[in-house]
């Protein structure tokens, strides 16, 4: 059995509903024996299948990276992450040029999306950002402090990120490696960071993140997901944000009931 | 199963700043101004009616008029914080003037912004003129704008009255402008407000959808 618990959520944001825009926010998690791998994307919300883009990278980055060889973890993470997203961009773009042949032709550019991927290992995290959203990790000691862990990117105006689509979008792609004692890690999209980062933007914002893990700590691991999207959907953070909205976590396994 | 008691407040501090140049010379005496005015209110309610738009729009009111003289009425504020300035009817319409000192104080707004750790959107300048831009070098002005609209520094709108010169106007944006039809300045501005709110809720490679203009047309 894993060491850790993992899972996430996927939401609609309040104006793709009265759109009718399926969700262009996705996540994938995997677990083995040694580690849990986290992966989130937000597609962008102009180009025509970014949902699509969000839900097949997030998966083969996740595949990916939970075969890799735990000796080859410290430097084969970066390049097959960037080798997966490549020959999955490619790919979608085979799959999908005959469906959309009335339309323009596609390219990379209609599946654009942001991408947040972890190796969440004992006392080792290897995370990669490219884009908005953001990166989370709670130390076991120290007060059982969030730390954010990677912050958002965006370009000159707040509606402006970076996407896997994008001419050289490795060379934007930051690595962050952290070690320590720690008992859980959230990816999260933008949809989320308005309410679970502190004023400023450098910080978590305990009375967001801290119920949801004392909400963890407390019930079994099958209602994680549900709580939160609940959470999520309240009416009161359509005041706040609109857009699609995803987390994900890998939560130590002795800080759950199960 | 119980629910999650959390925090659900909006901790950023994203602003959308939106410039008016708003035509104060002698022509828009009478029924013009009036109209423009009440619009302005409109403008004001609209914005501090919905909720996300009140906290994140910011807006300041330029005035050009008199003897070539151009006034910021309304300095930069929180929507939520507007007071409908009151536009007066007298002089002449130095156009190009207001526009490049509205794009200055933009950049300027910028640079605050960036000192202060606090996104933003790209910034829109709307240009309301019943007439002919009076001022020696309004050429120039009108290429710096479009220069400006070109390098991604903002995005404007100009809008005439009838008897507006519309080919003048043509020249400050790189998008058509649009002709108010009679004095349906509370339309237009009802409209403003609509495309603000929708520009301050833009989320990540979304272009804004702006509301249909129900108060005039698009000069071609």
């Amino acid at each position: 059995m894993s060491q850790w618990a993992i899972g996430g959520v996927a939401i609609q944001g309040f104006s793709h509903i009265e759109t009718n825009v399926p969700c262009q926010d996705a996540f994938a998690v995997e677990a083995t024996s040694d580690r849990a791998i986290l992966a989130l994307s937000d597609g962008a919300g102009s180009a025509r299948l970014s949902d699509l883009g969000a839900t097949a990278i997030t998966a083969d980055v996740a595949r990916a990276l939970s075969l890799l060889s735990a000796s080859d973890l410290a430097t084969a993470c970066r390049p097959a992450l960037v080798d997966t997203v490549n020959a999955c961009l490619d790919r979608l773009l085979s799959e999908h040029a005959e469906e959309e042949s009335a339309t323009p032709p596609l390219t990379r550019a209609d599946f654009a999306c942001t991408l947040l991927a972890a190796v969440v290992e004992p006392g080792v995290i290897r995370l990669f950002h490219l884009g908005d959203g953001a990166a989370s990790v709670r130390h076991s000691d120290k007060g059982r402090e969030n730390i954010l862990l990677s912050l958002p990117e965006n370009g000159e105006y707040a509606n402006q990120t970076f996407f896997v689509s994008d001419d050289n979008w490795d060379e934007r792609l930051r690595a962050t490696t952290f070690s320590g004692r720690f008992d859980a890690v959230f990816l999260m999209s933008d949809g989320v960071t308005p309410m679970a980062l502190a004023p400023g933007g450098r910080a978590m914002h305990e009375p967001f993140i801290a119920p949801v893990q004392g909400y963890f700590a407390s019930n079994s691991s099958e209602v994680w997901a549900s709580a939160v999207g609940n959470l999520l959907s309240q009416e009161k953070v359509k005041k706040i944000t609109g857009d699609d909205k995803s987390i994900c976590w890998s939560i130590r396994q002795s800080t759950s009931p199960n | 199963m119980s629910e999650i008691q959390a925090d659900l407040v909006d901790n950023t501090s994203q602003r959308a700043p939106c410039v008016l140049v708003l035509d104060g010379s002698g022509s828009m005496e009478g029924a013009a101004i009036n109209a423009l005015n009440e619009g302005l209110k409109v403008l004001e309610a609209e914005l501090k009616n919905d909720d996300v738009a009140a906290q994140r729009v910011q807006l300041q009111v330029i005035r050009i008029g008199d003897d070539s003289e151009v006034q910021v009425v309304q300095d930069w504020c929180d929507a939520m914080d507007f007071s409908a300035p009151v536009i007066t009817a007298n002089g002449t319409t130095p156009l190009g003037e207001g526009m490049l000192q509205a794009l200055g104080n933009i950049e300027a707004q910028k640079d605050k912004y960036k000192a202060n750790n606090i996104k933003y959107n790209r910034p829109w300048l709307f240009a309301i003129t019943d007439g002919v831009p009076t001022d020696l070098n309004w050429e120039d002005a009108a290429a710096q704008c479009r220069d400006a609209e070109s390098e991604d520094k903002v995005v404007i709108f100009c809008i005439g009255t009838a008897d507006a010169d519309m080919e003048a106007l043509k020249q400050f944006s790189t998008r058509s402008p649009m002709l108010l039809e009679g004095l349906q300045f509370k339309e237009l501005f009802m409209w403003l407000s609509q495309s603000a709110s929708a520009a301050s809720q833009t989320t990540q490679g979304n272009e804004v959808q702006l509301p249909a203009v129900g108060w005039g047309t698009v000069s071609t």
